[in-house]
């Protein structure tokens, strides 16, 4: 298995407050990695190092064999990334947003319509491609961000908490979506999430964050075998171990 | 060369037809990600409610003063001596002339009004993250604005400054001369650099401010200061040489109306009556040299200044 992220002892400090410490990680291809963890846990932080959004105190990130310090327009070629309540240019209409993503990826401008009509009709906007995104409700915006991280064809997505404030049917269909992705196009995906039963319906792998430090990694099953000592326990009671307030 | 004009033609002729028939705008190359920003930066501000309103006061100044000279052109043309050699200047600096004064006034808010929530807004819309995580370098955000708000100001000054010279020329009847025309080109690039300079304020505060209502305070209170150290009488005003407002006044002075510069150095009585005789353009332009060089270095400078800021900050989404 070839891998697509590699981080290696990643660590950032802001001044004295450490938000990762030493972090090492392998993300293969093809996979769906969770992230779980408290605010303030360091997920955000990391994802950000693995863009070159910012730069790692120590340590080294590898996403797709390009190190994302030293070149940074490069790392953003070939991954997509969805932040948290992404923002788009309101008074412009759902379609115009995402041509303007994939001319900025170099899409002629032909060639960017094409494929923005064809994602928005993947993720359901199809019918409301020509309204202005101020109009759009939040689950729909969540939508077209999915649309405008993919018009770019990456080989990873990385999404930072992509289902708050998204109602219970509506995350069902995203989180179907991004599975359906996977299937079809080999895409590699790393997830944040606080959802824990979505993310263990999802995800092959999980990270849990706890201080800026990843306390446990594996398939959800795996971890449960490791701690208690069988299969059947759930990601929440794994989640719970780490996190119960002891006397 | 000549492939390098011909793709500035095509993009030129490809912005306006995306303005004038946005269907029908379709591009079958990709373009360099900057010129999108670019391109993306001013479609926002030519549909933007404020500079329209700015646009429109910058008309009605340019018509206003036109008018007014009309009214009284018989008048002017009395006072002006035949053997005038910067007649035609009279356009703009005849003694009621308001252009020159209110265009002063209207620089500053016009680049303030074009910079002030440049990064601001960006963050706090959440688009500033989504922008930076595609292929572009973090200056280009910078650029973009800065690029954009300048191409709109120089072509509508341009554009202005044409027709004030059309006007004249059908008015008064006479060509400038090669002296008064190279004037007013100079007029011309220094207004433009002094809007720069106060878009690069703006634009400085707006990556430092994370609240647009905090940069465009900062920035009003930056022109008031300077409005008023400005309005000071001379002997006060001059003191205080690194304020852009009068920098700008002084070099516009020196350069649009010669015959006063002399007084301005030296008081007439003392001169031991005597009117100083006209200065060829470019002895004025050493005089006003250091007043030209502050506002091109300072803009410079500003533009660094927030470059600095913005390349070092930390980018989350709002």
């Amino acid at each position: 298995m070839e891998p697509v992220i590699t981080l290696t002892h990643l660590t950032k400090k802001y001044r004295d407050f450490t938000a990762v410490s030493d972090i090492s990680l392998r993300v293969n291809k093809g996979e769906i990695f969770g992230v779980v963890g408290p605010n303030g846990a360091g997920k955000s932080t990391t994802i950000l190092m693995m863009l070159g959004l910012t730069e790692p105190t120590s340590g080294e990130a590898c996403v797709c064999g390009v190190n994302p310090v030293t070149e940074p327009v490069k790392v953003k070629q070939i991954v997509g990334y969805l932040p948290e309540d992404v923002g788009f240019y309101d008074d412009r209409t759902g379609l115009e947003n995402i041509v303007y993503t994939a001319r900025l990826n170099r899409v002629p401008e032909v060639e960017a319509r094409q494929r923005a009509f064809k994602l928005l009709d993947r993720v359901g906007l199809a019918d409301v491609a020509n309204k202005k995104t101020g109009q759009y409700s939040k689950g729909m915006r969540q939508r077209l961000g999915l649309a405008d991280v993919l018009i770019k064809n990456p080989s990873l997505i990385i999404l930072d908490e992509p289902t708050t404030g998204i109602d219970p049917t509506g995350v069902h269909e995203f989180l179907e979506l991004i599975a359906c992705l996977r299937e079809e196009q080999k895409l590699t995906v790393l997830l944040s999430s606080h959802n824990l039963h979505q993310i263990e319906q999802i995800c092959d792998r999980v990270g849990i964050f706890r201080d800026g430090q990843m306390v446990a990694e594996g398939s959800p099953s795996d971890m449960s075998l490791k701690i208690f000592g069988d299969k059947t326990h759930s990601l929440d009671d794994i989640y719970n171990t780490f996190f119960t307030v002891k006397d | 060369m000549k492939q390098i004009l011909l793709t500035y033609v095509h993009n030129i002729s490809n912005a306006v037809t995306a303005f004038l028939l946005p269907e029908r705008a379709y591009n079958e190359k990709a373009e360099p990600p900057l010129w999108v920003m670019v391109s993306k930066e001013i479609t926002d501000i030519v549909h933007s409610w404020r500079f329209l309103i700015l646009f429109a006061l910058i008309i009605m100044t340019a018509v206003g003063s036109v008018i007014a000279f009309e009214l009284q052109y018989s008048e002017i043309t009395r006072d002006i001596k035949i053997d005038d050699k910067i007649f035609f200047l009279r356009i703009f600096t005849w003694k009621n002339s308001i252009f020159l004064m209110v265009m002063q006034y209207l620089c500053p808010v016009l680049g303030i009004c074009l910079g002030f929530d440049a990064i601001n807004s960006e963050q706090t819309k959440g688009t500033l993250s989504r922008v930076l995580s595609q292929p572009v370098y973090r200056d280009y955000i910078l650029l973009s604005k800065f690029l954009a708000a300048l191409l709109v100001v120089s072509l509508l000054f341009t554009v202005l400054m044409m027709i004030m010279f059309a006007w004249g020329l059908l008015s008064l009847g006479v060509g400038p001369t090669l002296d008064e025309f190279l004037r007013l080109l100079w007029y011309l690039f220094l207004t433009i650099v002094y809007v720069a300079f106060w878009l690069n304020i703006a634009l400085f505060f707006s990556g430092i401010f994370r609240q647009s209502s905090a940069s465009v305070l900062t920035c009003i209170s930056a022109w008031l200061i300077f409005s008023v150290l400005a309005a000071l009488p001379f002997e006060i005003s001059s003191s205080f040489s690194l304020n852009p407002i009068f920098a700008y006044q002084q070099a516009i002075m020196i350069l649009m109306t010669p015959e006063l510069e002399g007084l301005l150095k030296v008081p007439i009585e003392y001169a031991g009556g005597v009117r100083p005789t006209l200065l060829p353009l470019n002895q004025n332009i050493i005089i006003a040299g250091g007043f030209i060089t502050y506002l091109i270095a300072g803009s410079v400078a500003l533009f660094a200044m927030s470059y600095y800021f913005f390349m070092r900050r930390e980018i989350r989404s709002r």
